[in-house]
C-alpha cells in the first residue's frame, strides 16, 4: 500500500509539472557536495556526513521559474565510534563492517528567483519531491567473538524537498551554484535513513 | 503565478497527505546480544530466581521473583544492571534487604554464567537460563 501510496503522489507531483510544458527542456545540471543525516535519531547519532553526486535537466516557466528533474546518489559511511559509543560498549574487542547507507532519488523540484535583476541577490528556492531507492548495506559485527550479521535492506521512500540556493553568472550561458536542501522523508518505513540536507556546488548550463 | 500558486498548493498537500509512518519497523543494525527476556535460574533445593529483564542499549531494567524452595517462601525484586556484551552485571534489589550483584557472561546468548555476591552470597555460582520469547507490552 505504502508503494502505491508513493507512486500515486509522485506521479501526481511530476505531472502537474510537466503536462503543460510546451517546449523541451533548455538547461542540464551538475552538482556533488556533502550531505548531513539528520533523522531518524539512529541515523543521526550513527552515520558520518556523507558524498552526494547528481545531475538533470531544466525547464524554464518564466524568467523567474523553471521545473529541474534531477537523478542523485547520496552515500553515508557508518561511525564505528559512534555506533558503539551509542550501544554503551567499548569499541575496543569489538567491530562492524559495512551498513553504509545508499540514497538513489530522481526529483522533481519547482526553482523560484524572486528577482532575475543583475543587481538583485542571486537567491533561488526550490521546493517538490523525490522517490528514493534507500538502503542499508550488508553489515557484520563482531562482538567479544559473537558474529552478528545483517543484511542489505532496501526499501522506498517518497520526501518532500525544500531548498535555497545561490546562483552566481560565469559566462552567458552558464552560472555557478551552492544550494542547500532539507530532504524530509514522509512516506518511509519507521526508523529508515530518510531525512538529510544535502549542501551541493553545481554548475547549469543553458542549451 | 496561477501555476507557482498550483504547484505550491500541491506541495503542502503531499506534506499533509503523506506525514503518517509506516507501522513496519525497520532492523537496521547487527547489534550484541540482548539479555532481554526471561530468565531463570534454580539452585536445588535452595532457590528459584526468575528475571524478567528489559534492556536499552546497554542498560538493564527489570522485576523477578525469588522462591525459597524450602518453604515456598516467593520475594519480588527489582533489576538495575549493565550488559556490555560479554559482561552482565545485574543488581538484585528485594525490600528489606541489602541488593545481592550477580556478576557473569553471557557467553551463549541463552546462557548467563555469572556469580551472587552480598546479602549473605560470596561468590556463589548462578546459571541463569534463557526461557522463551518475552515481549514487552
Amino acid at each position: 500500500m505504502i508503494y502505491i501510496r508513493i507512486i500515486f503522489f509522485f506521479t501526481v507531483l511530476s505531472t502537474s509539472f510537466l503536462v503543460s510544458q510546451d517546449s523541451t527542456f533548455d538547461s542540464y545540471h551538475i552538482s556533488i557536495g556533502v550531505s548531513l543525516p539528520m533523522a531518524p535519531d539512529k541515523f543521526y547519532d550513527y552515520w558520518q556526513n556523507g558524498f552526494t553526486i547528481g545531475g538533470g535537466i531544466g525547464y524554464s516557466q518564466s524568467p523567474n521559474s523553471a521545473v529541474l528533474l534531477s537523478a542523485n546518489y547520496t552515500r553515508f559511511s557508518l561511525s564505528k565510534e559512534r555506533f558503539f559509543s551509542g550501544l554503551q560498549i567499548p569499541s575496543k574487542g569489538n567491530s562492524i563492517s559495512g551498513a553504509a547507507t545508499h540514497i538513489i532519488a530522481a526529483s522533481a523540484l519547482y526553482k523560484y528567483e524572486p528577482s532575475s535583476q543583475a543587481q538583485a541577490l542571486p537567491i533561488y528556492f526550490l521546493f517538490g519531491g523525490n522517490i528514493e531507492l534507500t538502503s542499508i548495506g550488508a553489515a557484520t559485527a563482531i562482538y567479544s567473538g559473537y558474529t552478528a550479521d545483517q543484511p542489505s535492506e532496501p526499501y522506498l521512500v517518497l520526501s518532500a524537498v525544500i531548498g535555497i540556493g545561490l546562483t552566481f553568472k560565469i559566462n552567458p550561458v552558464s552560472d555557478l551554484y551552492i544550494e542547500g536542501k532539507y530532504i524530509l522523508g514522509v512516506l518511509r518505513k519507521a526508523n529508515a535513513n530518510s531525512n538529510f540536507i544535502p549542501i551541493n556546488i553545481g554548475l547549469q548550463t543553458a542549451i | 503565478m496561477k501555476r507557482s500558486i498550483k504547484i505550491i498548493a500541491l506541495f503542502i498537500l503531499l506534506l499533509l497527505g503523506c506525514s503518517k509512518d509506516d507501522p513496519i519497523s525497520a532492523s537496521m543494525l547487527p547489534l550484541p546480544p540482548s539479555t532481554e527476556g526471561e530468565w531463570v535460574a534454580i539452585v536445588p533445593g535452595a532457590m528459584k530466581m526468575t528475571l524478567q529483564i528489559t534492556q536499552e542499549r546497554a542498560t538493564i531494567t527489570g522485576t523477578g521473583t525469588i522462591v525459597n524452595l524450602s518453604n515456598g517462601v516467593s520475594s519480588n525484586c527489582n533489576l538495575q544492571g549493565t550488559n556490555t556484551y560479554p559482561d552482565v552485571s545485574i543488581s538484585i534489589g528485594i525490600k528489606g534487604y541489602a541488593p545481592m550483584e550477580m556478576t557473569g557472561k553471557l557467553l551463549k546468548t541463552t546462557e548467563i554464567d555469572g556469580v551472587l555476591n552480598k546479602s549473605g552470597f560470596s561468590n556463589f555460582p548462578i546459571t541463569f537460563i534463557k526461557q522463551g520469547s518475552y515481549s514487552t507490552p
